[in-house]
């Protein structure tokens, strides 16, 4: 089947009643729990995994794919608003989407992402499709040397991600690589700084990390500042729109994002998150005044919104053309399958057209519905900040609280998340970036291990590495970054006493 | 004062009283059955199947949570810890209650500090290699192994694991040098073997079997007692003169001092649910051995894993201090 024949057959599944049904079912799911803080898109499957016994399988993965990018729609609702986080891929969004909301654009912000997110789910998909299976093949290509070379590079590239000192951000990393390695190590389960509580052994998560840095951090600094959210005067559709030079800024950071996203999606860990900070880090070194980072500017929301979701379509190419989850998600959305007997191969989309082009398809009907369901629903959304505002804080607060407990119904969980809420709280007074402490827990144990790994396959000889020439040249990419700026700045206080005249 | 002491006093004899009456009408509420592992996996995929079958026999129902981390010993420790009253239990595998408690100090030890209830499905461990391997059987990979000691690499999904345990059993009795390369799970293993990171693999056959159907990765011999069905060409270790059969076993535990008739109630309902079409479908398609024994036969085949685990990491300096 060529890849038109099979979209075409694709869609006779995907729009069949029950699959159509799912697939709304599924993007409504997803919107709604990205849009709530703590429970994300991992939780919400999870809860849902028994009810897809009754469903078939194409159903199953359908609505389980809806949920998973319906759920980076929703992040960035509550991010834009609020500044809290719907889900651990939208922290990112926080960083300029609440300064223009704060400066009264709230909707352009919302819009820029809602369209950013259809245009990168729409291209992800076609990516999916069209050269899917040959890039499944490429990335087993990249074994632990390469992928711990690329977290190396990746550390380095992006802990520059919003300007700032260099000693200021090596703080911060410093801070979520240590977080990193409390628990079991997942490798050869020896437990570390647990302090012999059996509680600490499963580790400090991401999403309580994220959640209490931003969300409840932001709470605190209002009750503390009796600070208000962003106000907004009229709840018009048209006025929430983005101005025609908005739009100009943001297409071709969501194109850039939704390529980047969707390579990104190739990579094992959590694949969605990484994709944010890359794009950030991307749209700020393009941009013609990288000094509105951080103020509101609308590249930064429309580059991370659309990878995140391009992410999804990426990490779903080896789920989907090898069988193997590469990511949490990705995990669960495999448990679908197999709770029904299907264990997903190399073979798949030969043995079971109907679920790898049904998918798809039914990806491009969701992202459509996604569109049209979140466009509406900004006037609602941003109405929703008229509310007296101790209630909704409170309700941000509990909504978190339960949300976070759900994922692993783990109360440490809820602990990491208050002591985060103050961390964050104290940081930004400050003036540090606690968006780095989430990319390097994120970052920071792909790297160990892979690192471990790479000493073990060749047996403790570190120069290994350097004879792979991938991993050589990411290395150096993260050794230029460095040391170059501190080499060019050292050039140019030279750079006078040769030519004198030019400063008179 | 006096009548709050009064009350209190009556309010302790209730509940002192309590608990007998309650093991006749067991189970009176629903039951909770705490899995170790995250949602989706492949215990949990077991544990979500056995509950459904176990409906028809077994008059409430029966919730599973999910308490992941530490390779499974938080929601072990949790079930441990509970209280015996039949209405939390849990499921659990060999290497959770075999390994790890000579690895780290746990609130559980030996097979006395719970009560096993029924062993449910064992998981085979075979070894694999890709397609485009020299070796076409287990004797020349390791005749291979034999002529570059150290030279080939093989994976497993984590130190300490029976999978793992298994291939430092084949090293020592096969008198090989063969490099061991720990992995987070079977998800990350199966792909480092097809992009030729690494030359062999312990693997479940559910791993490995699209990509042996695939014509990407070929089962070489398996651990187990007999030749796995889905894998006929390929022999046993012990056909080839090692004696390592150890496979991944689930069961059902509850915390010490459940009441034995409580005990006997979850087990025949367990039983029973083993025979069920739909649970006994699942266990074929996913390549798991239904493998019923109960508690006590249960009991003593963990001890046995127990001990020689407790040797076997000794060896490797992989026990704790």
């Amino acid at each position: 089947m060529s890849a038109l024949e099979g979209v075409l057959y694709g869609f006779t599944v995907a729009l069949a009643p029950a699959n159509l049904l799912a697939c709304f079912a599924g993007v409504l799911i997803g919107t709604v729990v990205g849009v709530l803080p703590g429970i994300g898109p991992i939780g919400a499957m999870a809860l849902l995994l028994p009810s897809t016994f009754a469903l078939t399988p194409t159903s199953a993965l359908i609505m389980f794919a809806g949920i998973y990018y319906g759920a980076m729609y929703g992040g960035s609702t509550s991010s834009i608003l609020v500044n809290v986080p719907g889900e651990a891929a939208s922290v990112v969004t926080c960083l300029d989407g609440y300064q223009m909301a704060r400066r009264g654009r709230a909707g352009a912000a919302l819009a820029v992402a809602a369209v950013g997110s259809f245009v990168a789910g729409t291209l992800g998909v076609l990516g999916l499709v069209v050269v899917g299976v040959g890039l499944a093949g490429a990335a087993l290509r990249f074994g632990p040397p390469e992928y711990c070379a690329l977290t190396v590079m990746g550390l380095v590239v992006l802990s520059r991600l919003s300007g700032g000192s260099l000693a200021r951000a090596g703080v911060m990393v410093a801070v979520g690589l240590a977080l990193g390695t409390v628990g079991m190590e997942p490798m050869s389960g020896v437990s570390r700084f647990t302090f012999g509580a059996v509680a600490l052994a499963q580790g400090i998560e991401l999403v309580p990390v994220a959640m209490g840095l931003f969300g409840i951090a932001e709470i605190l600094a209002l009750a503390e500042t009796r600070g208000t959210l962003p106000r907004v005067a009229s709840v018009r559709l048209r006025a929430l729109l983005p101005t025609r030079e908005e739009w100009r800024r943001a297409v071709p950071a969501m194109l850039r994002g939704s390529g980047l996203g969707f390579l990104v999606g190739l990579v094992p860990g959590p694949a969605a998150v990484l994709s944010t900070f890359l794009s950030y880090a991307v749209e700020r070194r393009l941009a013609r005044r990288p000094e509105e980072f951080g103020h509101g500017a609308i590249e930064g929301v429309a580059g991370p919104e659309a990878a995140n979701n391009g992410a999804t379509a990426g990490a779903l190419v080896p789920l989907l053309a090898l069988g193997v989850p590469f990511a949490p998600a990705t995990a669960l959305l495999l448990a679908a399958l197999v709770i029904h007997g299907v264990q997903p191969g190399p073979l798949l989309v030969s043995q079971h057209p109907e679920l790898f082009y049904g998918v798809a398809a039914s990806m491009w009907v969701g992202n459509a519905m996604l569109l049209i369901l979140n466009l509406p629903l900004i006037g609602l959304f941003v109405s929703l900040l008229r509310l007296p505002q101790h209630l909704l804080l409170a309700g941000i607060v509990l909504l978190a609280l339960v949300g976070t407990y759900s994922v692993n119904n783990s109360l440490l969980d809820l602990w990491v998340l208050v002591a985060m809420g103050v961390v964050g709280w104290g940081l930004r007074k400050l003036g540090f970036e606690p968006a780095l402490i989430v990319l390097a827990l994120v970052l920071g144990p792909m790297m160990e291990k892979t690192l471990r790994q790479t000493l073990f396959m060749a047996r403790g000889d570190p120069w290994v590495v350097l004879a792979r020439p991938l991993t050589l040249a990411m290395l150096l990419v993260a050794a230029a970054v460095v040391a170059l700026p501190p080499a060019l700045r050292a050039a140019r206080r030279l750079a006078p006493v040769h030519a004198p005249a030019r400063h008179p | 004062m006096a009548r709050l002491v009064r009350r209190s006093l009556a309010l302790l004899l209730v509940a002192l009283a309590a608990p007998a009456p309650a093991a006749a009408a067991y189970p009176e509420r629903p039951v909770t059955l705490i899995c170790p592992f995250p949602a989706g996996g492949a215990m949990d995929i077991v544990a979500r199947h056995l509950v459904e079958a176990m409906k028809p026999h077994f008059p409430r129902p029966i919730t599973v949570v999910n308490r992941p981390g530490a390779a499974g010993t938080i929601g072990t420790a949790e079930v441990v810890q509970a209280r015996p009253d039949g209405y939390t239990i849990g499921i659990s595998a060999l290497a959770v209650l075999t390994v790890q408690p000579h690895r780290t100090d746990l609130p559980y030890r030996g097979p006395d500090t719970y009560e096993p209830i029924v062993k449910l499905v064992n998981l085979p461990i075979v070894f694999a290699v890709r397609a485009d391997s020299p070796a076409r059987t287990m004797r020349e990979f390791l005749d291979m192994a034999r002529t570059a000691p150290g030279k080939l690499r093989v994976g497993s999904p984590g130190i300490g694991t029976i999978l793992h345990l298994n291939l430092e059993a084949l090293k020592l009795e096969a008198r090989v040098d063969l490099t061991h390369v720990p992995f987070a799970g079977g998800a990350e293993s199966v792909p480092a073997l097809l992009g030729g990171h690494i030359d062999g693999l312990n693997a479940h056959p559910s791993e490995i079997l699209p990509h042996v159907q695939a014509g990407k990765a070929r089962v070489l011999a398996v651990y187990q007692e007999q030749r796995n069905p889905l894998f006929p060409d390929a022999p046993t270790f012990r056909e080839l003169g090692y004696d390592i059969t150890l496979g991944v076993y689930y069961l059902l535990i509850a915390p010490r001092g459940t009441p034995a008739p409580i005990l006997a109630v979850l087990h025949d309902a367990a039983r029973r649910a083993l025979d069920e079409p739909s649970f006994v479908t699942m266990a074929r398609t996913r390549g798991y051995v239904i493998d019923y024994k109960g508690p006590e036969a249960l009991r003593q085949e963990l001890w046995d894993s127990y001990r020689k685990n407790e040797a076997l990491l000794r060896k490797l300096g992989l026990a704790r201090p």
